[in-house]
C-alpha cells in the first residue's frame, strides 16, 4: 500500500510539475488575475453592489479557469501520455494501471489547486482593497469550488480513457453545463407531458449527471446566507463519492486498454 | 542455470476492420533467456519483437500463452520489480530536468531518501549525464534525451534490462560507452535482453541471439551456432607482381583470387579441402603466406539467410 501511495505521489508530482510549467497555463493565471481585478472596475455602483458584484464576478472567474484548467489537463493527460509515448518507461516500472489513473488526477488537481490559489490570494487582496476585511463565508465556498473542480476532472478523466481527447473535451464542457442546470432542466422537462421512454430517459439522466450546482454556493456569500453544517457535510460526501466513482469507472475502463 | 524470460506459446492477434481473419502479430512464440548475458533480439521491422517485449511488459495483453520475469507472470505488476525498460526513442515530460525524471524513476521502482537520490546520481553518472542532470528535457538533444532514458531504466538496479534500440541517437562516441556499460552490466551478473538493427554490435557484445521473422522465431542460439561455418578458406598472400598461373591454378580448383585494392597483395578464397595443395603452389610460385582463416557468415549474413 505505501508503494502504491508513492507511485500515485510520484506520478502526480510529475504531472503537476508539468502543467504548473506550461505556457498555456501561465496564460491562463495572467487571464483569470486580469478577470478578477477587472471585476472590480467593472463594478461602479454604490459601495454594497459593488461588493455583491465583485464576489459574483471574481468567483465566477475563479470557478472558469479553475474547470478549464482541470478540463484541459485530465482530458489530454492520459491520450497525451499515450500519443507521446511517455507513459511506457512508466508503466515499464512496478505501476498498476490504477495507480498511474490515480496519479494523473493527483498531479492534475495539484496544478488546479496552485492556480486556485493564486486567484484565491488574488481575490483576498481585493475584499481586503475593498472591505477591509476578508469575507469569511471564502473559507467554505472556495474549498467547494475546488471539490466541484475535482468532480469535473474525474468526470474528464473517465472521458479521456474511452474517447479521443477533443470528443471528451466537449463531452466534459457539455456535462459541466448540464450538470449546473440540471434542476430547472429536469423542472423544465418534467413540466411537459412525456412517453414512458423519455420519462425514463430524463430520470435516468437526472439521477447520473452530477449535481454541479450543489457546490456552487456563490449566491449564499453574495447575499450572506448562512449555509447549515449539515447540508455543506452531505455536498462534501456527495462530491467525494461521486468522484471516486468516477474515478474507479476510469481505472477500470484504463486496465483494459492496449497501450 | 535459473530463467530471466520464459515465453510459452506466445501469441498475439490483431482484428483487421472488415475482414474475418486476424492479422498475427507474434504466432505461438516459445522462448527461454537464460539469467545472467546478454540476448540479442532480432528480426526486420514487423516482425514482432516489439510486440512481444510490449506482451512482456503488461502494455499488451497476449491472445494466448504466458511468460514469466523471474517466475513471476507478466501478468503480476510485481513481475516488473526487476526491471529496467528503454524504449526506442524514449519520451518524457519535457518540462522536467533529467534529473527530475530519474529521481521520478528511483521512486517508481520502490526507492526513497537517501537511497533514491545516491541511486539517481550513480544511473546519471553511468550514462554521462550528471553535468547536464539540471536541463530541461525539452532542450536536450536525442542522444542526451537517449541517454537519460538509459538511467532511468538503469535506477533502481533492476536485474533485467530490456532495451529496444538503445544505440538509436548516440553518436559513435556515445555507443562505444553503451556497449562498454552494457559488457560492464553483463559481468555484474544482469540479464540484458536488447532488440536492435544494428548486427554488427549485436554479434560483438551478445552471447544469444534470437532472429524473429514473420512472428515466429526462426533461430535461437550462441551467434557461432546461428552462423554458419563455410566451406572455404580464405588465404591472405603478399606479391611483388600479379602472377596469372596462380590465379588460373586457383581458378581451376574451384577457388578464386580477390585482388588487393592496395596492390601487392592478394586474397585466395579456396575450398577447405585443397588448402595444402595451394600452400605447396604458394611455395613454388614464391608468394608471402600472411594469414590464413576459415570463413564464417557474418551475422548479418545470417540474420538475411534466416528472414528471407
Amino acid at each position: 500500500m505505501t508503494q502504491a501511495l508513492r507511485n500515485i505521489g510520484v506520478i502526480g508530482k510529475i504531472t503537476m510539475l508539468e502543467g504548473a510549467r506550461k505556457q498555456v497555463f501561465h496564460v491562463l493565471m495572467l487571464f483569470a488575475v486580469f478577470l478578477i481585478f477587472g471585476s472590480a472596475s467593472l463594478a461602479k455602483f454604490d459601495r454594497h453592489v459593488q461588493m455583491k458584484m465583485l464576489n459574483d464576478l471574481c468567483l465566477f472567474s475563479v470557478f472558469l479557469v479553475s474547470a478549464v484548467v482541470a478540463i484541459t489537463i485530465t482530458v489530454t493527460g492520459i491520450p497525451g501520455e499515450r500519443e507521446q509515448k511517455t507513459i511506457y518507461p512508466v508503466i515499464a516500472k512496478p505501476v498498476a494501471r490504477w495507480q498511474f489513473v490515480c496519479g494523473k488526477y493527483a498531479g492534475a488537481m495539484g496544478t488546479v489547486a496552485i492556480g486556485m490559489a493564486v486567484m484565491a490570494a488574488t481575490f483576498t487582496f481585493l475584499q481586503i482593497a475593498y472591505m477591509g476585511h476578508v469575507d469569511p463565508s471564502m473559507l467554505y465556498v472556495l474549498p467547494f469550488l475546488f471539490l466541484e473542480t475535482a468532480v469535473l476532472a474525474a468526470m474528464a478523466l473517465w472521458l479521456s480513457t474511452w474517447a479521443s481527447w477533443p470528443l471528451a473535451w466537449f463531452l466534459s464542457v457539455l456535462l459541466c453545463f448540464l450538470g449546473n442546470v440540471k434542476f430547472p432542466l429536469y423542472a423544465s422537462l418534467s413540466a411537459h407531458p412525456q412517453n414512458a421512454f423519455n420519462r425514463f430517459t430524463i430520470a435516468m439522466l437526472y439521477h447520473l449527471l452530477p449535481n454541479l450546482e450543489s457546490f456552487n454556493f456563490k449566491d449564499a456569500m453574495v447575499h450572506h446566507l448562512t449555509v447549515p453544517n449539515a447540508y455543506l457535510w452531505q455536498t462534501a460526501v456527495y462530491g467525494i463519492f461521486y468522484t471516486a466513482a468516477l474515478l474507479t469507472l476510469a481505472s477500470m475502463t484504463f486496465a483494459r486498454k492496449e497501450l | 542455470m535459473a530463467t530471466a524470460i520464459e515465453i510459452r506459446h506466445f501469441t498475439k492477434e490483431y482484428p483487421v476492420p472488415r475482414q474475418k481473419e486476424k492479422r498475427v502479430a507474434v504466432n505461438n512464440l516459445t522462448l527461454d533467456v537464460p539469467a545472467g548475458g546478454l540476448f540479442g533480439f532480432l528480426g526486420p521491422n514487423g516482425a514482432g519483437k516489439t510486440t512481444t517485449i510490449k506482451m512482456l511488459l503488461g502494455f499488451l495483453p497476449a491472445t494466448s500463452g504466458d511468460a514469466w520475469l523471474f517466475g513471476q507472470s507478466v501478468d503480476e505488476v510485481s513481475a516488473r520489480q526487476s526491471v529496467g525498460y528503454l524504449p526506442e526513442q524514449p519520451y518524457f515530460p519535457k518540462f522536467l530536468s533529467a534529473i527530475e525524471v530519474v529521481q521520478a524513476h528511483a521512486g517508481l521502482s520502490g526507492l526513497s531518501g537517501r537511497r533514491a537520490k545516491e541511486q539517481t546520481q550513480k544511473s546519471l553518472m553511468q550514462v554521462g549525464m550528471w553535468d547536464n542532470r539540471h536541463m530541461i528535457l525539452s532542450k536536450c538533444s536525442k542522444g542526451m534525451t537517449q541517454r537519460v532514458g538509459l538511467a532511468s531504466a538503469l535506477v533502481g538496479d533492476p536485474d533485467l534490462l530490456i532495451m529496444d534500440e538503445p544505440s538509436s541517437g548516440l553518436d559513435p562516441v556515445g555507443r562505444k560507452e553503451l556497449r562498454e556499460l552494457l559488457t560492464a552490466l553483463k559481468n555484474d551478473g544482469k540479464t540484458i535482453f536488447l532488440s536492435s538493427h544494428l548486427l554488427s554490435e549485436m554479434e560483438t557484445v551478445c552471447d544469444r541471439v534470437g532472429v524473429m521473422a514473420r512472428g515466429k522465431l526462426v533461430a535461437c542460439g550462441t551467434p557461432q551456432e546461428i552462423t554458419r561455418v563455410c566451406e572455404d578458406v580464405r588465404v591472405q598472400i603478399e606479391q611483388d607482381e600479379c602472377d596469372d598461373y596462380l590465379a588460373y591454378q586457383v581458378k581451376d580448383w574451384g577457388g578464386w583470387v580477390e585482388p588487393s585494392l592496395s596492390g601487392g597483395g592478394a586474397t585466395l578464397r579456396v575450398p577447405a579441402a585443397i588448402v595444402y595443395k595451394v600452400m605447396g603452389l604458394l611455395e613454388v610460385r614464391r608468394a608471402r603466406l600472411i594469414a590464413v582463416s576459415p570463413q564464417r557468415e557474418t551475422l548479418e549474413d545470417a540474420f538475411l539467410r534466416l528472414v528471407s
